[in-house]
């Protein structure tokens, strides 16, 4: 069935169609929320409740408008509520993450000369099992240095270099300029740049090191 | 092997615009097809992070899902919005529908206009009553009765200026409650009242005194 159609008979208060638009639309709304919170399980319920907060409101959409961009400026607002309920809990275990980089046993190596990010492509990660283990650290790298960036820095690189989303579509969503938005990302990017260098070198060596 | 092919291709294409890309000078579209391509290929990723560390955090697009994460979650969605439905009254619900709001827009002018009304019309020293005479300047208005012979303007008997006599009340025709009983008390530089009460067997006078000379 057409997204236009789930869209109108969801407003129509068709609770089958709009179970239809859940599905099509929860892994996006899952993913923006886990981005920008840093935890599955209360984007999980983020994103329960942007559902359930698009079904009273879905009457007031315009047909024509940009259904994605309504329903991830939700999803962002709710996401940011949430973080800001649960900051205090959340900055002590980013504390937690600084004092203690990685578990023993858990991770990818981390050794010298080693580059996490290139050893997968060349094969040493290639099981499942070890793609999950390097995406579940790069997680938590995000997770600790995101806590170092303002809120608006955080969403505008959640957004558009991580969900890939225009700088227009963030910029609606963010309701701001296309250019602010701009200068939150290349912000966002400084510091992440620094904090990278600084707190985990082992990511930012050269790829093939040259031999004397 | 085309496949990789291709792919050594796309890399070949990215490779110039890394450096730029690092330093944010790209514009929006070749910056968008160099992230993408970042996103995909762990190679010119790891090539990159040398000059941009933050383009490791691409490897969060394409992040599979956790195993079961979101099975069944549009059910309980669903779930949640028909029990909410069920349980929950909405005693203020008439508020938020479309026709209320259409409503709010004419009523609220209204309910100004006549609170503002009412503020008008009961303001001290207006009439209670539609119909009823404005006082003149100086006058005992309501409940008090001006004696016939006052040499209040718009009384009926006006004396000469200068000679005011006791007038003596006229008895009171009304029965219980009715107003009490005043007379007006002659005087060179003001005009002095009198009022008495009737029946309760406090016959105390009181004087009320009008000076127009002094300026409150």
């Amino acid at each position: 069935m057409d997204e236009h159609d789930l869209i109108r008979r969801s407003a129509a208060g068709d609770l089958d169609a709009f179970e239809a638009l859940i599905e099509r639309k929860q892994e996006r709304v899952f993913w923006i929320a886990c981005h920008i919170v840093g935890d599955e399980e209360l984007a999980r319920d983020v994103a329960q409740e942007v559902f359930v907060r698009l079904f009273r409101v879905i009457r007031r959409f315009r047909a024509g408008g940009h259904f994605d961009a309504w329903l991830h400026r939700i999803a962002t607002n709710l996401a940011i509520d949430s973080l800001r309920r649960e900051r205090p809990h959340r900055e002590a275990a980013a504390l937690d993450a600084i004092r203690e980089p990685a578990t023993p046993g858990e991770g990818i190596p981390t050794g010298p000369g080693t580059n996490p990010s290139l050893a997968s492509s060349r094969g040493e990660h290639e099981s499942p099992a070890g793609d999950a283990l390097r995406r579940r650290e790069v997680r938590r790298i995000f997770t600790v240095l995101s806590s170092l960036l303002t809120r608006k820095q955080r969403l505008a690189f959640v957004l558009r270099e991580i969900e890939g989303l225009t700088t227009g579509e963030v910029a609606g969503i963010m309701k701001t300029r296309e250019s602010t938005v701009r200068n939150h990302i290349l912000q966002a990017r400084r510091i992440l740049q620094e904090e990278v260098r600084r707190r985990y070198p082992e990511y930012c060596r050269p790829p093939h090191p040259k031999k004397d | 092997m085309k496949e990789q092919g291709m792919k050594r291709d796309a890399c070949r294409e990215v490779e110039p615009l890394l450096s730029s890309c690092a330093a944010g000078a790209l514009d929006e579209p070749s910056e968008r097809r160099v992230l993408d391509h970042l996103s995909v290929c762990a190679v010119c990723r790891a090539a990159q992070m040398e000059r941009d560390p933050s383009v490791l955090f691409l490897e969060l697009r394409r992040i599979p899902l956790t195993d079961g994460l979101l099975d069944g979650f549009a059910a309980g969605v669903r779930r949640r919005i028909e029990s909410e439905a069920r349980f929950r009254v909405p005693l203020f619900g008439w508020i938020t529908a479309p026709g209320s709001r259409r409503l709010a827009y004419v009523a609220a002018p209204l309910m100004t206009l006549l609170l503002l009304g009412t503020l008008v019309l009961m303001r001290p020293g207006r009439p209670w009553r539609r119909g009823a005479p404005a006082p003149g300047q100086g006058a005992v208005g309501w409940p008090f009765v001006v004696p016939q012979g006052s040499t209040r303007p718009g009384n009926p008997g006006v004396q000469a200026p200068g000679s005011l006599p006791l007038v003596p009340l006229a008895p009171s025709t009304g029965g219980p409650g009715s107003p009490p009983l005043m007379e007006e008390v002659g005087s060179p530089g003001a005009r002095v009242y009198r009022f008495t009460m009737e029946g309760g067997g406090d016959e105390t006078p009181i004087y009320f005194v009008v000076d127009e000379s002094i300026d409150i």
